[in-house]
């Protein structure tokens, strides 16, 4: 096992083993790609080999899964392994998760091979939180290595970044993505075809993609889209409906709302390119004539005005915009821009 | 050698300790462990940490500044530095407390060996309290300090509390801290690092002496990494280590936690393409044909392009960032031509981008520099990177296309018809423009009422002799392309239009009005403050006045004011359906306003949709005066 189930990210692991060979691995790292692609997973693979006693192996990059070490890490309770993450119920990484983490680096190791802290969701660090890691991230104790798992180093704070090494995951190739799918159960035909092309190469994203009823509402969606005088009203409406019917859970609805924005944005995306004579990125065949239609319909600014329309809501999604207002003064703004052909 | 590690067997701290390139660098500290004790390395950033104060690099003023007063006996009881990342803050920080603190001290050349200054150098002195500001921040924190502050040093001259990230405190404990550092014992010295020094209440700040460490230049940085790369007993292409240097932007640990990483990733040599795969940034022949394809308004090729992009998994994020590098290379290029400096494009495709400046106009390079800093801000919140670079760029391809105000003005002026621009806008036209004579003549407009002049719509700009200067808006000479009262309404959109979107959605909540002569005025309502101040802040009145003075030849000045009138009484862009309550209704208001020549052409030359019109448009009969100023034009 170990390093071997890492799909996708041969690469980095052997750049990862030259360093370890070299004795060069840094202690502070910041992993940055997809969401979905295997960052942590890779994260806690670093932390086994780091951590594995290596009783049974000549190899010390390769962990051995079979000392204490490998399976307590594998069972997720090491304890020189600390994982931290946002809450389950906040919007952002609170100060005190830092703090508790920074206080566990500072304990001895208990293994005495060191100690490895991961931290997810990176990206949502508040300010207060990035800053009290400062310090420990720049001299941490010794033998310790500490890992952020983000999305983008954009998110991160110049001072949390000159700190760290970045390590930049790639989309998963199609293959890979295609395999994983085929493993969780999802079944072949279009749909999973769609889906890995859409997924821009994250396993997890094309997960959440392959849900048939997502795809019903972007049927829906693009004939509203498609018949111009748009009912903003009753789009909105029948928008939420679907948003809300993904749980009670505002993490639910937020992640929905997301995906079926993804949805539209590919859509408008492909028309814009359709329009100036590139190949659509991940529409059908079947759709190409639509495609066509709405190019020809309004001058590609009107188009770019709708897109960075819909963008601006994706942001608004992420950052937490209340989901009714994003999702209405959207529909509001489609309705204008494409009966004008711009959304202003 | 900021070895935290009292673990690591060897003692060459010592020998790293010297000050770089004294030559007595024997073994610097080049851990050569065994493969298995990879977690015992340190990174480069802490094992080159400065360890004198010639050693800081690019930041001789402020050393010189403290060795002045070190051996002048005028060491201050405050001190607070400030500045970017990585840029020796810190570092200094720790130095002046080994200066102060060094058994053979006060002294400007800390000795690195006695137990004070080793045990500054890893944090650990009793006598030096390294405290991270940002973690503790309370009150209590400073309490703390307060408390300990009175009692003596337990062997050292000076008790020091170096305070970092100090800007994270919070109000109460800043507050707290003011009479202590105001007035502490003779045996306290404060220093204080942060990064965000605005952060910090005048209050501290007046209380400290402040040293600003500036960002450190690119030549020096490659100077000390290819130090670092010698000592290390690696070797690297100059051409990589300023690559290594220009990405550290100023900042000597970021260009050391890079070469650290290309050291641990890389092969025996680094070099250029290792930086660029390592980053995930595209080799500069990528961004040149990029550049190529947005200036030579080709959309199709620029989408291809980032496809491929993407495909060989570049980091989009950085490949905006060269992208920003390169237009503002092109400006300068566009500029100063071949004499132009710093430039960031590798010297092999200096001459094509001087070519391609030379081509591309000013305006148009400006603008793409505004299309490209927005699309950087958006992409920050977004998943969608794709999406949105390949939207920035594809309008970057399309920037021509929007034409200028003058040019506007002019097309109206000589009776050229379409507004079609080079592009390919024809081929998505939304509709032929049927109503579109080839080119008609000039239009009188006396078709609806008798004017004594009946100027013809010769709207090209006039030779600034010919120029009324100050002229009142609305009295000029017909003729004169011009802003009135009139075709405010009309013009506005358009102006809007005009800006880029950061602006745009600010000056659709503005209302304009005339308030002298020569005079705009931009009435935002009170709920729209934001956009006010954003607007302001933005500098858009300044681009309202230059685009105003290129299109109407005149000075026109503008003010943007806030108002009392509830929002959404009159949002420019998108009136709501409460303005058709009028007597006439909508349609007739239409076609009445239809018969105004200058509407006509209008709508013919921008293929223009009414979004409404407003009650009262048009000129009221037996108004001669301003029918015969209505002569006036229309910009986009």
């Amino acid at each position: 096992m170990s390093w071997q189930h890492i799909r996708g990210h041969e690469a980095l692991v052997s750049e990862f083993a030259h360093a370890f060979r070299r004795g060069r691995l840094a202690h502070a790292y910041l992993f940055t790609g997809p969401a979905g692609v295997g960052k942590r997973l890779f994260a806690v693979e670093l932390a086994k080999t780091l951590l594995c006693e290596r009783a049974a192996t000549s190899d010390p990059w390769q962990a051995c899964d079979g000392c204490a070490s490998c399976k307590l890490v594998a069972a997720g309770n090491h304890p020189d392994l600390a994982i931290a993450g946002r809450p389950e119920d906040a919007n952002e990484l609170p100060i005190q998760v830092v703090r508790d983490l920074c206080q566990t680096l500072a304990l001895k190791s208990a293994f005495g091979r060191g100690k490895v802290a991961i931290l997810d969701d990176a990206d949502d660090l508040n300010e207060a939180a990035a800053n009290s890691f400062l310090k420990t991230l720049e001299e941490p104790p010794p033998q310790s290595h500490l890992i952020l798992v983000g999305t983008s180093a954009q998110a991160q704070l110049p001072t949390i970044l000159s700190r760290c090494q970045l390590i930049a995951f790639r989309p998963l190739p199609d293959a890979v993505v295609r395999d994983l799918l085929r493993a969780q159960d999802v079944a072949e035909g279009t749909l999973l075809e769609r889906v890995v092309k859409l997924a821009n190469g994250s396993p997890g994203q094309a997960l959440a993609l392959a849900d048939p009823e997502l795809w019903d509402f972007r049927g829906a969606l693009i004939q509203a889209i498609a018949r111009p005088p748009l009912d903003s009203v009753a789009l909105s409406q029948q928008w939420m409906q679907f948003i809300e019917k993904a749980g009670k859970e505002s993490v639910n609805q937020r992640r929905r709302a997301s995906l079926t924005l993804q949805l539209l944005l590919d859509f408008l995306h492909d028309t814009l390119r359709v329009g100036v004579g590139a190949g659509p990125r991940s529409a059908e065949a079947d759709e190409l004539p639509l495609l066509r239609e709405l190019a020809g319909r309004g001058d590609p600014d009107g188009m770019l005005d709708v897109i960075e329309r819909v963008l601006e809501a994706e942001v608004q999604v992420n950052r937490y915009v209340q989901l009714v207002l994003a999702i209405e003064a959207l529909c509001d703004a489609l309705g204008r821009g494409l009966q004008t052909g711009t959304a202003r | 050698m900021a070895k935290r590690k009292s673990a690591t067997p060897e003692t060459p701290e010592a020998a790293a300790l010297l000050p770089a390139g004294t030559g007595d660098q024997a073994s610097p500290s080049v851990e050569q462990p065994a493969p298995s004790s990879a977690a015992n390395y340190t990174v480069l950033a802490r094992r080159y940490r400065p360890q004198q104060f010639t050693d800081v690099v690019g930041q001789e003023p402020v050393a010189q500044a403290l060795v002045n007063a070190l051996q002048s006996n005028r060491v201050a009881h405050a001190y607070l530095f400030t500045g970017a990342r990585g840029v020796g803050k810190t570092s200094t920080a720790r130095i002046l407390a080994k200066a102060l603190n060094c058994v053979r001290g006060p002294t400007p050349t800390p000795c690195g060996e006695c137990d004070s200054c080793r045990a500054i150098a890893t944090g650990e002195d009793t006598d030096v309290a390294e405290i991270d500001g940002a973690s503790n921040r309370t009150i209590d924190d400073v309490r703390e300090i307060r408390q300990n502050v009175q009692y003596r040093p337990s062997r050292s001259r000076y008790k020091i509390y170096i305070i970092d990230e100090v800007h994270m405190l919070t109000k109460e404990a800043f507050n707290a801290l003011l009479k202590t550092l105001e007035e502490p014992p003779e045996h306290v010295k404060f220093i204080f690092a942060t990064t965000d020094v605005h952060k910090v209440p005048i209050t501290i700040l007046s209380r400290c002496q402040r040293f600003d460490f500036v960002g450190i230049n690119g030549g020096r940085i490659v100077e000390r990494l290819r130090e670092i790369v010698a000592q290390e007993g690696m070797a690297a292409d100059d051409d990589a280590l300023e690559l290594v240097a220009r990405r550290g932007a100023g900042s000597m640990r970021d260009a050391q936690s890079l070469l650290d990483q290309l050291l641990a990733f890389g092969g025996e040599r680094l070099t250029v393409e290792q930086v660029h795969r390592l980053l995930g940034t595209a080799p500069a022949d990528r961004v040149l044909a990029l550049a190529e394809a947005a200036l030579g308004h080709d959309p199709k090729r620029a989408i291809e392009l980032l496809d491929d992009a993407a495909e060989a998994g570049l980091q989009l994020g950085e490949l905006l960032d060269q992208l920003i590098d390169y237009w503002r290379d092109l400006m300068a290029a566009h500029c100063a031509g071949a004499e132009a400096r710093n430039l960031s494009v590798v010297s092999r495709y200096r001459d094509t981008l001087i070519q391609q400046a030379k081509a591309a106009k000013l305006d148009t390079i400006l603008a793409g520099l505004d299309v490209l800093a927005a699309a950087k801000n958006r992409l920050r919140g977004s998943t969608q990177q794709l999406i949105w670079l390949q939207a920035s760029v594809f309008r970057l391809a399309r920037l021509d296309d929007l034409l200028s105000v003058g040019q506007l003005v002019q097309l109206l002026g000589t009776g050229g018809t379409s507004a079609t621009p080079v592009g390919e806008r024809a081929a998505s036209e939304r509709k032929p423009a049927a109503p579109t004579s080839p080119a008609p003549v000039p239009m009188p407009r006396a078709e609806q009422r008798t004017s004594p002049a009946v100027a013809p719509l010769s709207l090209a700009p006039r030779p600034p002799t010919v120029e009324p200067r100050s002229a009142p808006a609305g009295t000029g000479p017909a003729g004169q392309a011009k802003l009135t009262v009139d075709n405010l309404e009309v013009v506005w959109p358009q102006i809007v239009a005009g800006f880029p979107l950061s602006f745009r959605t600010a000056l659709e909540r503005a209302t304009p009005a005339i308030s002298g002569p020569n005079q705009l005025v931009i009435r935002f309502p009170s709920a729209y403050n934001i956009e006010h101040k954003h607007f302001l802040e933005l500098g858009g009145i300044d681009r309202l006045e230059s685009l105003l003075a290129k299109a109407a030849q005149q000075k026109w000045t503008v003010k943007a004011e806030l108002t009392d009138a509830p929002a959404g009484e009159r949002p420019a862009a998108t009136p709501p359906p409460a303005i058709n309550n009028s007597s006439a209704s909508r349609q007739q208001r239409e076609d009445q306003a239809l018969q105004d020549a200058l509407v006509r052409r209008v709508k013919e030359v921008f293929r223009a949709n009414f979004e409404s019109v407003d009650e009262g448009f048009g000129v009221a009969p037996g108004d001669p005066a301003r029918a015969a100023e209505g002569t006036d034009t229309e910009e986009a």
